[in-house]
């Protein structure tokens, strides 16, 4: 137990946090892993009944802040603004469904209705959708998961021609998609805490594959 | 890789009843993507050759804004569009202007004399240009009349006029 202790005050130590001296498992559960935990929850998707969840995650190029409640059923309605640079921002409301949910496996899909807004020389404005499933091997205070996004946005482009004898509207619709896998790892740091890292895969605009991406997240949450 | 256009929904093809009541209103409450602004314009005139009004050529017409940009972005001669007439002489054009990228129009046109496409050359020096900007502008209708007189001289070396930094 003491050699225990020493490997929680290391791992604290290590991450310049001094959380983990609290016990780590919120809910026990089978074979001793989280029933839920903040970080679990937003990176694995979905929470409990009553149990709500806050993410924030820096990185390059994309910020994002998460907070989530799970409801009775299986449900969790979340809230998410996520932004490329701060240029590229994607405000969403989103109900995420736990399909599989065994002691070291989760299955979670997400569905996201937002608004994809970026402004300048290159203006991308319009209303999207988004699905993502995401998938979780949770260990007592690992996890490592994966999540896949398709987002669909359509592009309205007006056009007024002014002619003499007076002014006509015309709108065309162009549809963007984008892709987005993450892997990545979430650790947990105590019953309410705990950090997530990722790497990103994005594919832009249904033609480029970028640079991959990577972010760092800080999770907190419970039971009120 | 391989790269496609971009996939266009023609909403003209879909149902009318639909869409008009949903696109407006996302446009609308929630801010188009892009907004353009064109102005229909009907040009004629007449464009002649004042050194040698009776050579044959094609003439090369060419549309820009006045003046485009701002702060140190901002520059004349802003292109909008091109094209042809067979010879010197009246014609007539309509053409769409666009309002949200400059100001002014200016229109410049020079003779091809060899039939080459190009304004000049080391073995031809006869070739005229000539520009004019329109006044008052924008107008539904304008009438020009335009005298190309200056030899290998392209759109810059004309306009702004009294401009000799180029």
């Amino acid at each position: 137990m003491q050699r225990v202790q020493h490997q929680r005050v290391l791992l604290s130590l290590c991450l310049g946090l001094g959380l983990s001296l609290e016990p780590l498992v919120a809910e026990a559960g089978e074979g001793d892993v989280p029933v839920t935990h903040p970080s679990f929850d937003v990176a694995g998707g979905g929470s409990r009944p009553g149990h709500w969840a806050t993410g924030l995650q820096v990185g390059f190029p994309w910020q994002a802040v998460h907070v989530q409640y799970g409801l009775k059923g299986g449900w969790t309605p979340f809230v998410e603004v996520d932004s490329a640079l701060l240029r590229r921002t994607q405000p969403s409301i989103g109900m995420a469904l736990r399909w599989v949910e065994r002691p070291h496996v989760r299955l979670t899909g997400e569905a996201l209705v937002g608004w994809q807004t970026q402004a300048g020389i290159l203006p991308l404005n319009g209303p999207s959708l988004a699905l993502r499933l995401r998938a979780a091997w949770v260990g007592r205070h690992l996890m490592p998961y994966t999540a896949w996004t398709t987002r669909h946005t359509l592009l309205i482009d007006q056009t007024l021609l002014e002619t003499a004898s007076g002014t006509e509207s015309t709108l065309t619709v162009q549809p963007r998609w984008d892709a987005l896998a993450v892997v990545g790892l979430a650790v947990a740091l105590g019953p309410r805490v705990g950090l997530e890292l990722g790497l990103e895969y994005p594919y832009i605009d249904g033609s480029a594959v970028t640079l991959p991406g990577f972010h760092l997240g800080l999770q907190f949450g419970g039971k009120p | 890789m391989s790269t496609s256009a971009p996939k266009l929904i023609n909403i003209n093809k879909l149902r009318p009843a639909r869409w008009t009541l949903v696109l407006p209103l996302l446009c609308g409450l929630l801010a188009c993507n892009t907004t353009s602004e064109l102005y229909e314009v009907s040009l004629e005139g007449s464009i002649q050759n004042s050194v040698s009004p009776s050579v044959p050529g094609i003439v090369t017409v060419t549309l820009y804004h006045a003046s485009s940009g701002e702060g140190e972005l901002a520059h004349p001669l802003e292109f909008i569009e091109r094209f042809e007439l067979d010879a010197p002489g009246d014609f007539s054009h309509a053409f769409l202007y666009p309002l949200d990228v400059g100001e002014g129009l200016v229109v410049y046109a020079w003779q091809d004399l060899d039939g080459d496409g190009i304004l000049c050359a080391p073995d031809q020096t006869d070739e005229v240009a000539g520009v004019v900007e329109v006044s008052p502008f924008p107008a539904h209708a304008v009438v020009i009349s335009l005298s190309m007189d200056a030899p290998c001289a392209g759109p810059e070396a004309l306009f702004p006029p009294g401009d000799d930094s180029l």
